[in-house]
C-alpha cells in the first residue's frame, strides 16, 4: 500500500514545520550554494555561442563576463565579436534545496545518506539550467545583439521555452521529484 | 521502481516518469502558446477578481482591474503574473494524475478536487501577499519568490499522494489493478 492518509497528512504538517527553518538556512547559505549551478551554467552557455570568460558571485547574483562570437556565414560580412556582462539573480532558482531538505526531514528516519546526498546534489546542480536560460533570455532580449548572436527564430523560441521551464517549473518541481524518487514507499501501489 | 504495486504492474516508476514528463511538457508547452494564453489570461484575471472579493469581505479596501489587485487606500498594487496564478502547480498535478494508473473517473475527480485545493491555497497566497506587500516589501519579496512557491508545490504533491492512496485503496477493494485502457 502507498503511504496512508494519516501518514501523508502527518508528513505534510512536519514539512510545513521544517520549511521555514530550511528556507532560512538556505537563505543564509544561498550565496555559497549558487556557486555550483553558476559554474555549471558557464559551459551550457558556451553551447549557445556565448563564451563565458568569468563568473563572479556576489549577494546571490551571478555575473557572467562573456564574449559573443558571431558564427561564420559564407557570403555575409563578418560581425565583430562583442564583450557582454550578464547578471542573473540565482536565489529565485536555488531555493528548491530548502523544499527538498524539508520534505526529507519530514519523511523521517531511516535516512539513506547516499540517496539524500544524490537528491541534494541534483537540487543544487539543476538550477544551472534556469541560470543559463535566464542569461540567454537576457541576451536574446537585447535587439542590438541580434546580428552578433544570429539566433534563428527556432532557437529564440527554444530559449523562451527553456527559460519558462527553468523559472516556473524546475525550481519547485525538481526537489519534489527527487524526494519522491528517493522515497518509493510513498508511491508504492497495491501488491 | 523495483518491487510490487500498481506502478510495477504497469511498467514501473520508469514508465510513470516518462508519461509524467511527456504529459507535463505537452501541457506546459500548450500553456505558453497563443491558444493557451487565451485561457490563462482570463483565468488570471478571475484570480485577481476573486482575491479582491475575498479582501473586500474583510475590509472593503481592495479592487481588481484585469490581473492587477490594488488597494484603494494605499495605492499598493500587485499584478498576478505567470507562476502566481496556480496554473503551473495544477499542470503538475494533472500530469501526475494522468500518468498514474487509474480510471478516467478517478482522474477526473482527482483533478477537480486537486485544482480546487491548489486554487484555494493560491487565493490565500495572493491575499497574504497583498497585505504583506503593504506592510514590508522585503518580507513580501521573500514570501512571494520563495516561501509561497514551495508551499503551492507542496500542496500539489500532498494532494497527489492522497489521491494515489485513494486510487490504490479503491483498486485493492475491487480486487485487482485498474484496466490497461485506463492508463495514460
Amino acid at each position: 500500500m502507498p503511504a496512508s492518509r494519516r501518514e501523508v497528512l502527518g508528513l505534510a504538517l512536519r514539512a510545513l514545520g521544517w520549511l521555514p527553518l530550511t528556507l532560512a538556512a538556505w537563505y543564509f547559505a544561498s550565496a555559497a550554494l549558487a556557486w555550483v549551478p553558476a559554474k555549471l551554467a558557464a559551459p551550457a552557455l558556451g553551447l549557445a555561442g556565448v563564451e563565458v570568460r568569468s563568473v563572479t558571485l556576489a549577494d546571490g547574483v551571478a555575473a557572467f563576463g562573456a564574449r559573443l562570437v558571431p558564427p561564420y556565414r559564407p557570403g555575409i560580412a563578418q560581425v565583430e565579436s562583442v564583450a557582454v556582462d550578464v547578471d542573473v539573480k540565482t536565489r529565485t532558482f536555488t531555493f528548491g534545496i530548502a523544499l527538498f531538505v524539508a520534505l526529507t526531514l519530514a519523511t523521517g528516519r531511516p535516512w539513506r545518506a547516499r540517496a539524500v546526498a544524490i537528491g541534494a546534489a541534483v537540487t543544487i546542480a539543476l538550477p544551472a539550467w534556469s541560470i543559463a536560460f535566464d542569461a540567454l533570455r537576457q541576451l536574446a532580449s537585447v535587439a542590438a545583439l541580434g546580428p552578433v548572436l544570429a539566433w534563428p527564430p527556432a532557437v529564440r523560441e527554444g530559449i523562451a521555452f527553456g527559460y519558462q521551464l527553468g523559472s516556473l517549473l524546475l525550481p519547485t518541481l525538481a526537489p519534489v521529484i527527487a524526494w519522491i524518487a528517493l522515497n518509493p514507499r510513498l508511491t508504492r501501489g497495491r501488491a | 521502481m523495483p518491487g510490487s504495486g500498481v506502478l510495477a504492474h504497469n511498467g514501473g516508476m520508469r514508465w510513470f516518469a516518462i508519461r509524467f514528463a511527456l504529459v507535463l511538457l505537452a501541457l506546459f508547452a500548450f500553456e505558453l502558446t497563443p491558444p493557451g494564453q487565451t485561457l490563462v489570461g482570463p483565468w488570471t484575471a478571475f484570480v485577481a477578481s476573486a482575491s479582491a472579493g475575498l479582501v473586500q469581505a474583510f475590509d472593503g479596501d481592495a479592487a481588481a482591474r484585469g490581473i492587477v489587485l490594488y488597494s484603494q487606500k494605499s495605492g499598493f498594487a500587485v499584478a498576478i503574473q505567470a507562476g502566481c496564478n496556480g496554473i503551473e502547480a495544477m499542470l503538475v498535478l494533472v500530469a501526475g494524475m494522468l500518468a498514474y494508473p487509474a480510471t478516467w473517473r478517478q482522474r477526473a475527480a482527482g483533478i477537480a478536487i486537486g485544482a480546487m485545493a491548489i486554487q484555494a491555497l493560491n487565493l490565500a497566497r495572493v491575499v497574504s501577499l497583498f497585505y504583506l506587500g503593504q506592510w514590508n516589501r522585503e518580507w513580501f519579496e521573500w514570501a512571494h519568490l520563495y516561501a509561497w512557491q514551495a508551499l503551492i508545490m507542496l500542496d500539489a504533491v500532498i494532494v497527489w499522494l492522497l489521491w494515489i492512496r485513494h486510487v490504490d485503496t479503491r483498486g485493492a477493494a475491487a480486487g485487482g489493478p485498474p484496466p490497461a485502457g485506463a492508463t495514460a
